[in-house]
């Protein structure tokens, strides 16, 4: 029985990244996966090499071992957080898989793998070159293959553990109040304010971590202490190793031991609703594109996890512009010390990296699911349904990206012929990336989906949704490294806005189409 | 009202609809039975535009499917045997976007708003989150909207599952007001004892294929519609 489930949830787990694809581009998918990984595992051997070149001079690798492991687990943490609630207590086959002959604890236990693989792609971008940088300059040694392997394997179970705990605490209150949607809301503002102060401090923390290597170890060593175990146990000593992972599976054993407990009772629970008898009010008749749009907004704003993982550019954007006005004297100073033009190019590809993380159409299609019957049926074109979906995104993004570029042109003091060439720029290439996270929606779309987490997080289309569109903006900023030379900044963002006009209008023809045929044959 | 013809749907291998052949005129309430997987569904679907069909024609009221979906659509109202709606709506927000969509005016879409859920008793009930209702009243809110738009042409697939004997009752009525007044109802049913008080046409399917089709008595004679049903069925296997 646990295999059979099993292997219905590494089923759902690798559908939703190949679902709608062809035999060869499910290859494709898993080579692009890796690609990633490897780009994102190089950002993380440099940082390695850092702290190794740091701490081992000082006589501490094992706290080498500790800080990247701590940070494997808070990139786990990050990864996994925001689903683990909907894929533990708000899994759509809850229902069925309750009304078999199973016990919850194991329902429970085989959603818990999910999180746990979830973990495990997140660290081993960290794991692996830590060891990669430890074994260049060590011999390789049986010992430390089986601390790797360790730490590939049983760290991701901590994170795992915290990562449940928190779903967990939010099941719980979620079962207490009577707005569950506000509450998750709320809990992910908080924990999305800690990440962004924490990412915005990376360096500065790094800095402190380099200059403070023997208080952090007493900290680590009096407060994290499987941490330290761990990296005590890395560094060669068995013991701690043996410690640390038998402190791993305690902790795991008591935490499961603990949610499975009330997991029935949490997946289960229908708060009582209150009943607010209809009153009859005048009714104010609206266009369809008007009343497919609203659709689209309820459908936004009542999923805390499609707004919180696709909207959140907009609150970056607005962040990120105090963050420079806050430092403006500073940038000002940059501006003096570098040539001034180039920084109408920084501005509009800052603006635009950080406008592409709103991916609100790529899942949008997915995310009709089952109820895609009732848009299939309405006497409306398929273009008329992509509008709203491709309007709801442009409401969501182009405010703050509007908002983002005049304050940039202000604080560093842009002519009005380069606001426009970013403003234009800018509004465009949210444009382009709407119609692109709709294209390759309909190219890979997954409508039986059992958790929208696993469309919104997980899915082929909302990666490609994302990383398409930074790929582009790197490939323009490769184009003006080799014509820098010859073009002047602001033609060049001219040249931009015209290709990023005619991809619109490329994508544009495809979705009235190609795109039509498609979603008819949905 | 509607006139399938050669209508062929292929899955794979497997002919789910083979060259199934229909013709429904205005006040008629037309049946159709068959198995579970005899491709009722997948008619029904093709009818209202949601699935693509390989071969024939369907047209709505002399206008065809495949050229005009959406003048088509507009003239038809579709409930389906499992109604998944909007859940993150409440009841009324369904109605208002299903009213705005087929852009019925606010002083009529008040008014038949407020007489079909009446009739269904499902008027207190509006300002609930579709999330919160039973199958049943999924089911009367499906009802409700498909009727606030008075369609022309009316397709349900298992129209009476979930609904209280009260509502079926109710439903059974206003198919019949709809044809009295030039309308047409097109819809699939395992109720065999429904389909024998209600319809005045019937089409048998099997394996995709009309096996029998024409009004009540001609298909059914003096014999129960259940018997005829079945008969068929033990007929085509031996075949």
């Amino acid at each position: 029985m646990l295999k059979a489930l099993l292997r219905k949830q590494l089923m759902e787990l690798l559908s939703s990244m190949t679902r709608g694809s062809k035999k060869s581009n499910k290859k494709l998918t898993y080579i692009v996966l890796l690609v990633c990984l490897v780009m994102f595992g190089f950002i993380f051997f440099g940082l390695s090499q850092t702290l190794y070149d740091s701490f081992v001079p000082l006589g501490l690798l094992w706290l080498y071992f500790a800080v990247l492991g701590g940070i494997s687990v808070i990139s786990g943490i990050i990864g996994s957080v925001f689903s683990t609630y909907s894929m533990l207590y708000q899994a759509k086959d809850n229902e069925l898989l309750l009304s078999m002959p199973i016990k919850p604890s194991i329902i429970l236990f085989v959603r818990m793998i999910s999180v746990y693989i979830m973990c495990f792609i997140f660290q081993i971008v960290v794991i692996i070159p830590a060891f990669i940088v430890y074994f260049m300059n060590n011999a390789l040694t049986v010992q430390g293959v089986f601390a790797l392997l360790t730490a590939i394997f049983v760290l991701p179970m901590m994170t795992l553990v915290l990562s449940c705990i928190l779903g967990y605490l939010i099941a719980l209150l979620a079962s207490k109040l009577k707005n569950t949607n506000a509450v998750i809301t709320v809990i992910y503002v908080l924990f999305l304010g800690l990440y962004l102060y924490c990412y915005t401090q990376m360096s500065s923390l790094i800095a402190a971590i380099l200059s403070n290597a023997q208080q952090i170890g007493g900290f680590i060593k009096t407060f994290l202490y499987p941490l330290y175990l761990f990296g005590c146990g890395a560094k060669g000593d068995a013991l701690s190793l043996a410690l640390f992972v038998l402190i791993a599976f305690a902790v795991f054993a008591l935490i499961y031991a603990i949610i499975s407990h009330s997991f029935l009772k949490l997946a289960t629970t229908k708060k009582g609703i209150t009943q607010k008898a209809y009153r009859e009010k005048s009714i104010k008749a609206s266009s369809p594109f008007r009343a497919l749009l609203r659709k689209e907004m309820k459908k936004f704003v009542s999923s805390p996890i499609y707004m919180f993982n696709c909207g959140i550019g907009s609150v970056m954007l607005v962040v990120v512009l105090i963050f420079g006005a806050i430092n403006a004297d500073v940038i000002s100073k940059l501006t003096l010390l570098l040539n001034k033009d180039v920084f109408s190019l920084i501005a509009c590809g800052g603006i635009m990296l950080i406008s592409a993380v709103n991916y609100i159409t790529a899942p949008s299609i997915s995310l009709e699911g089952k109820n895609i019957w009732i848009v299939k049926s309405l006497p409306v074109l398929p273009w008329q349904i992509f509008e709203a979906k491709i309007a709801l995104h442009l409401i969501i993004t182009l405010p703050a990206v509007f908002i983002a570029s005049l304050g940039f042109s202000y604080i560093l003091k842009f002519s009005a012929f380069e606001c426009i060439a970013v403003l234009l720029c800018c509004a465009l290439f949210v444009l382009l990336c709407a119609l692109w996270g709709l294209y390759i929606n309909l190219k890979l779309p997954k409508l039986d989906y059992v958790s929208e987490a696993v469309v919104i997080k997980q899915s082929m289309s909302t990666f490609l949704g994302m990383f398409v569109p930074w790929a582009y903006i790197m490939l323009a900023a490769a184009l003006y490294f080799i014509t820098g030379n010859i073009l002047d900044e602001t033609v060049f963002l001219m040249c931009i806005t015209a290709i990023t006009l005619i991809l619109c209008f490329v994508f544009y023809r495809s979705l009235k189409t190609k795109g039509a045929e498609r979603f008819n044959s949905l | 009202m509607l006139k399938i013809v050669g209508l062929t749907k292929t899955y794979g291998e497997k002919k789910a609809a083979d060259n199934i052949n229909l013709h429904i005129n205005k006040g008629e309430i037309y049946g159709f039975i068959g198995h579970n997987g005899a491709g009722k569904t997948t008619t029904i679907k093709a009818v209202c535009g949601i699935l693509q069909f390989d071969e024939g024609e369907i047209y709505i009221d002399g206008v065809s499917i495949k050229n005009d979906p959406v003048k088509c659509k507009s003239k038809l109202a579709y409930i389906p045997d499992n109604p998944d709606l909007y859940d993150f709506m409440t009841g009324i927000q369904y109605l208002n976007f299903v009213g705005d969509v087929f852009e019925v005016g606010a002083d009529k879409r008040k008014a038949l708003i407020k007489k079909y859920s009446d009739i269904f008793e499902m008027t207190e009930n509006l300002s609930q989150l579709i999330s919160s209702y039973s199958h049943g009243m999924k089911q009367k809110l499906a009802i409700i909207a498909a009727f606030i738009h008075e369609p022309k042409l009316i397709i349900m697939d298992e129209p009476f599952v979930g609904l209280d004997p009260k509502a079926s009752y109710t439903l059974k009525q206003m198919m019949r007001e709809v044809c009295d007044n030039g309308g047409a109802i097109f819809f699939s049913t395992h109720v065999l004892e429904v389909a024998e008080k209600l319809c005045d046409n019937i089409a048998i399917i099997k394996n995709g294929q009309i096996i029998k089709c024409g009004t009540m008595e001609q298909v059914k004679g003096d014999a129960s519609l259940e018997n005829v049903f079945l008969e068929m069925e033990v007929e085509t296997n031996n075949a």
